[in-house]
């Protein structure tokens, strides 16, 4: 089963490794990857021409870098996701969904064990969640190193949180992605403050690489030659009021508070949505996998 | 602070960042406790009044009425003993199973452990050989050892903060797959030193782990990886 919504992965310099590109052929489930011009070439070289997009330039002049380094430095991913975010709109869509380049696989997370997705089941999950509710403005699966499987108290879902490297977007809400850092972080907190919910979900589960180990991508653009400092600096400087700077095994880290939102920002369920206590498989089924 | 005297109890200030929870059932067996021998243990406080050790006792001895707190200046040279003459061997004896068990009653408050702990690391304060060896560098948060050496969770909520929540996630997931938690816990975990890596690796071989250097926790066997490798989901639906 496929998504309802268009799945889109901005990616650079990662034409050879492309994990997350990788993980959704092999789940048979349709995307686009935008890239700059000037890899273009690159990535048509393994990947089917029509799922590749080329980033209009314009998005990177106009975007809100949230410092005064303007170009000079490497923008990071924002600009290219508010060019998915206009394109999935004259698509027509009303959501869409934009990951990260260093996703290698999904997992759906039940029974205490985290198994591999081998089609797109998840994503319509996910979105069906989503359109039960009048208020939710953004949601995507948690990292899966982040889930302990053996504990009764993960829940199933999260909510009023950050939602990171897979996102699934309202496009109607008046937001936009901004700064040179932790994009993911300031729409969170621009859409909760704001009154939105976020859905965080941990039945299903993204295996991202960790952040800093893949060639390409921010590592090259930001952390080898900065560390993380201005990083985590920024989002102190954009959302004081939740934000603080910590140092964290060995490098600097910003840690937000979103406690108050879990109290305030309370789900609005659709009028003409009912809810049984009977669960929906939506057909899924384990099977044995030969080739991982 | 005035050398050498007696000061009003409420002139001391609990330490805002205290990383140990004392839960109400503590703070009472600690009052009961002085009820009923009075005040024995010393507390430690700063050159401003705030009480850097002590902050449960400090809490019940005010429940319990002590109104005052005999100051003994010290440098760290010597031991300050109290001495409780009026103490029976019996009073002694159970003074020193109550004196014990309050302890034990209380737990960390992880997120000011993890904070205190990276300050005071950044300022050059080694604290593991104060026994914090197993939280140091080591991701506590995320880590399944957090249940088993006495921490919560963040995410672990008490049933009282989770009324506080808007939302509930298990009647909201309803009309959804199949989640079904279940509470699997670990049996016990434990720190394997290796001197080289030649017995670091005759150890993985032996019991045939797959480590890399990133790699912080494993389970024996390696039940997670291998039910990852036999199976997958897959709808029947179009």
């Amino acid at each position: 089963m496929n998504p309802r919504f268009p799945l889109y992965i901005p990616s650079k310099s990662r034409a050879d490794s492309r994990p997350t590109s990788k993980a959704l052929e092999c789940m048979g489930v349709p995307y686009y990857i935008v890239v700059e011009e000037s890899q273009y070439v690159d990535y048509c070289a393994v990947i089917e021409k029509k799922k590749v997009l080329v980033l209009d330039p314009e998005y990177q002049r106009k975007y809100n870098t949230c410092d005064d380094y303007g170009l000079t430095k490497s923008i990071g991913p924002g600009a290219a996701r508010n060019f998915i975010w206009d394109h999935s709109i004259s698509l027509g869509y009303p959501w869409h969904w934009v990951m990260d380049d260093n996703i290698k696989s999904f997992m759906r997370l039940c029974k205490n064990k985290k198994i591999l997705m081998y089609d797109g089941t998840g994503f319509r999950c996910m979105e069906d969640f989503c359109l039960r509710y009048e208020n939710i403005s953004m949601a995507g699966p948690c990292y899966a190193m982040f889930v302990v499987a053996n504990r009764l108290s993960t829940p199933a879902l999260v909510f009023n949180t950050r939602i990171y490297s897979c996102n699934l977007i309202r496009n109607d809400v008046p937001f936009r992605w901004r700064g040179r850092y932790n994009e993911d972080t300031d729409l969170s907190l621009c859409m909760l403050k704001a009154g939105w919910c976020t859905v965080q979900f941990n039945s299903f589960l993204q295996d991202k690489i960790e952040t800093q180990v893949v060639k390409g991508g921010n590592t090259e653009a930001f952390y080898v030659g900065e560390g993380t400092y201005p990083k985590s600096k920024m989002q102190v400087d954009l959302h004081p009021d939740v934000s603080r700077l910590v140092k964290k095994f060995g490098r600097w880290h910003h840690h937000v508070d979103y406690s108050s939102f879990k109290k305030t920002n309370k789900l609005i369920r659709k009028a003409d949505v009912v809810i049984t206590g009977e669960n929906d498989e939506y057909g899924l089924r384990l099977i044995e996998v030969r080739h991982v | 602070m005035p050398k050498d005297l007696t000061i009003g109890i409420d002139e001391l200030i609990p330490d805002p960042k205290n990383a140990r929870r004392h839960s109400s059932k503590n703070i009472g067996a600690i009052e009961s406790s002085i009820r009923a021998f009075g005040p024995a243990r010393s507390i430690v406080i700063d050159g401003n009044g705030v009480v850097r050790a002590g902050n449960g006792t400090l809490e019940a001895a005010k429940r319990a009425g002590v109104k005052n707190v005999r100051i003994v200046h010290s440098t760290g040279e010597e031991l300050v003993a109290v001495v409780r003459d009026d103490l029976s061997d019996i009073q002694a004896a159970a003074y020193a199973l109550a004196d014990n068990r309050t302890t034990d009653m209380s737990e960390w408050d992880i997120k000011e452990l993890n904070l205190a702990i990276e300050e005071l690391s950044l300022q050059g304060m080694n604290l593991e050989t104060f026994g914090f060896e197993p939280f140091i560098n080591s991701p506590v948060i995320q880590s399944p050892y957090v249940s088993h050496v006495g921490l919560k969770h963040p995410d672990q909520e008490s049933p009282k903060t989770e009324e506080k929540q808007a939302n509930d996630s298990e009647s909201e997931w309803r009309s959804m797959p199949e989640f079904n938690q279940k509470e699997d816990p670990v049996y016990r975990s434990m720190i394997v030193h290796f001197a080289n890596n030649q017995d670091f690796t005759e150890f993985c071989n032996l019991l045939r782990l797959k480590v890399t250097d990133r790699t912080k926790f494993t389970w024996f066997p390696d039940r997670e990886r291998d039910s990852r490798k036999l199976k997958g989901y897959k709808s029947d639906e179009p």
